[in-house]
């Protein structure tokens, strides 16, 4: 199963719960953020070039497990930064998992293996693993040689050791359908990951090269023909049917920042994951405070090519909840990994 | 202050109040607006009207503070930005459901569900109409400042019913009006959109005189900026003592 089941049945139950108070805006992914620093440098990555003293910070274990009690997202994504470099990320993982969050530790895998001993395998915990590219791809992206052996050896590892482990793809100008193809091929057959996400990469104007990032009429094109191909049936996307058609340009969808409301080092980040335009220091006031109908695309250019599944996978899950066919299809995809179109 | 503001249809300029002047639909709003202004300048055009929703997100009556707008094929024109940023705080102050963004102009109505899923997919955006772009041009050629307000009358999940493809004015509701009647399958779809655009129109109402005490503010303040500074009394020639 592309997601778990017992995951998939929590997060519906929440999306009742939110549908029955009439909220309006809710989260659903925590993307927590407990350091800035990295071990890698890669050509898309608009996250670590804050000044040394930032870089220097971490969020305490204690600070994580409030961010993710004050917000309620049923989801905590752990991302950054390189998460494996935060010195307790053992406990703040098993802290999160305790309180009966569903964990995605998100890393490149450099440090994977060294802290596998220290994790516990558990249906609230999945390891999602970097990964852009077969070899030559990725460790072009990641800028550095022997990472990509590194990360297949580490979810070899982590599967042996039982634990749920999925992987995330950012599309660039570089990745070829043929490539994606490639990968994906060899990521559900050969090490038979639990589920894959995909995202367009984000044009950080921040990240050193400029170059590697596609416009959203590319993105639709390339998606377009990745999902074309006849193995899209095997392969197990941990998303949406609707996102993926979103992906693809068969579906309509604006922005739902609030769903994946982002806390960091400085604070709960405005207005998203993706673009800081300062923070707050409660989540109440992002929530409540924050213009959110300012943001969007074809409302903030700086959203113009972006399609990342931050923005729009809670736009997904939302009006998958709000219409029985399109729930009945993301059930289908859950248990038997189909439901394409 | 000397706002224009007109709508491209007589039952638009009928619910937004005596003031407001049609222009016509389509192309023949910015050749009405060229004449217009040579006759009789002004400083501000603000055209408002109905428009359908291609920003999913937005439902029936939603009001879209166009930033600026895009033409098939043509650059983004946009509104000036204090101008904006006045009439935004304004709406936003006074709890109007609103959004700022960009409209498309377009030379037909876009119908169904794929065709406004594709423009939105091409364009970003939230709005499509047949006038705006052709309003924006007359006027920035004049050198006039220009706002639009629009208000989704169709929203991008609804279709609205097929014969209206081929509306261009309201010279053309007569003969919609009868292959509508005689397309039973349309009728649901036309009884929706006469509710929408019931709601759109009165959300309009209640958005424009709004906009309008926001422009005349950023108007007379500019005005004040343009004036020569009050001179000040000559100092009188010092005598030597």
């Amino acid at each position: 199963m592309s997601i778990p089941l017992r995951q998939a049945v929590t997060v519906s139950a929440y999306l009742m719960r939110q549908k029955i108070k009439r909220n309006k805006r809710f989260p659903l992914v925590l993307m927590l953020e407990p350091l800035y620093r990295c071990n890698l440098a890669c050509a898309g990555c608009g996250k670590i070039q804050h000044p040394e003293e930032i870089l220097g910070q971490h969020l305490t274990p204690e600070a994580c497990w409030a961010a993710a009690e004050e917000c309620g997202a049923p989801v905590v994504s752990i991302a950054g930064g390189e998460p494996l470099v935060h010195p307790q990320i053992d406990r703040v993982v098993a802290g999160l998992v305790e309180r009966k969050k569903f964990v995605y530790l998100c890393t490149n895998a450099i440090l994977l293996e060294r802290w596998l001993p220290k994790l516990s395998p558990s249906p609230h915990l999945t390891i999602s693993v970097h990964m852009d590219g077969m070899r030559e791809l990725h460790d072009a992206m990641v800028d550095r040689a022997g990472v990509f052996d590194k990360a297949v050896a580490a979810i070899r590892e982590a599967k042996r050791r039982r634990f749920r482990v999925t992987t995330n793809t950012t599309v660039f100008a570089d990745s070829s359908p043929e490539q994606l193809r490639e990968l994906f091929n060899f990521l559900t057959d050969d090490l038979r990951v639990d589920g894959m996400m995909v995202s367009p990469g984000y044009d950080y104007p921040k990240a050193p090269n400029q170059s590697v990032f596609l416009r959203r009429p590319q993105m639709i094109e390339t998606f377009r023909s990745v999902l074309a191909f006849p193995e899209r049936r095997r392969w197990r996307f941990s998303h949406t049917p609707l996102f993926l058609d979103f992906l693809q340009g068969k579906e309509a969808m604006q922005c739902t920042a609030w769903g994946n409301p982002t806390r960091g080092v400085l604070g709960w980040q405005r207005p998203c994951y993706l673009m800081s335009e300062g923070y707050v220091s409660t989540f109440r006031e992002l929530i409540e405070e924050t213009e959110w109908d300012r943001y969007g695309y074809g409302r903030d250019a700086r959203c113009t090519n972006c399609m990342a599944h931050c923005g729009y996978e809670a736009t997904a899950v939302t009006a998958t909840m709000a219409s029985p066919l399109e729930g009945m299809r993301a059930g289908v995809e859950t248990l038997f990994a189909r439901g394409t179109k | 202050m000397n706002a224009l503001v007109i709508a491209p249809m007589r039952r638009e300029a009928r619910a937004l109040g005596d003031h407001v002047l049609v222009c016509g639909a389509g192309t023949a709003a910015g050749t009405w607006m060229r004449e217009r202004l040579r006759e009789a300048p002004a400083q501000l055009v603000i055209v408002a009207g109905l428009s359908g929703g291609l920003d999913p997100s937005l439902g029936a009556g939603d009001v879209i503070l166009g930033t600026g707008v895009v033409g098939d094929g043509r650059d983004e024109l946009r509104v000036d930005q204090p101008l904006l940023d006045a009439v935004r705080q304004k709406l936003r102050s006074a709890g109007v459901r609103f959004i700022g963004a960009r409209l498309l102009t377009i030379d037909a109505p876009a119908v169904s569900r794929a065709e406004k899923r594709d423009v939105w997919n091409a364009h970003g955006a939230a709005g499509v109409d047949m006038e705006t772009y052709h309003v924006a041009a007359a006027a920035a050629e004049c050198g006039v400042a220009w706002l639009a307000l629009r208000a989704v009358v169709d929203p991008a999940g609804a279709a609205l019913p097929a014969p209206l493809r081929r509306w261009r004015g309201e010279t053309d509701d007569a003969t919609m009006l009868r292959e509508i009647l005689g397309r039973p399958k349309a009728w649901p779809a036309t009884v929706r959109l006469a509710l929408h655009t019931q709601k759109a129109l009165r959300a309009l109402s209640a958005a424009l005189p709004l906009v309008m005490a926001a422009a005349a503010t950023v108007t007379a303040h500019e005005e004040e900026r343009a004036q020569p500074p009050a001179r000040e009394p000559a100092a009188p020639a010092a005598t030597p003592g």
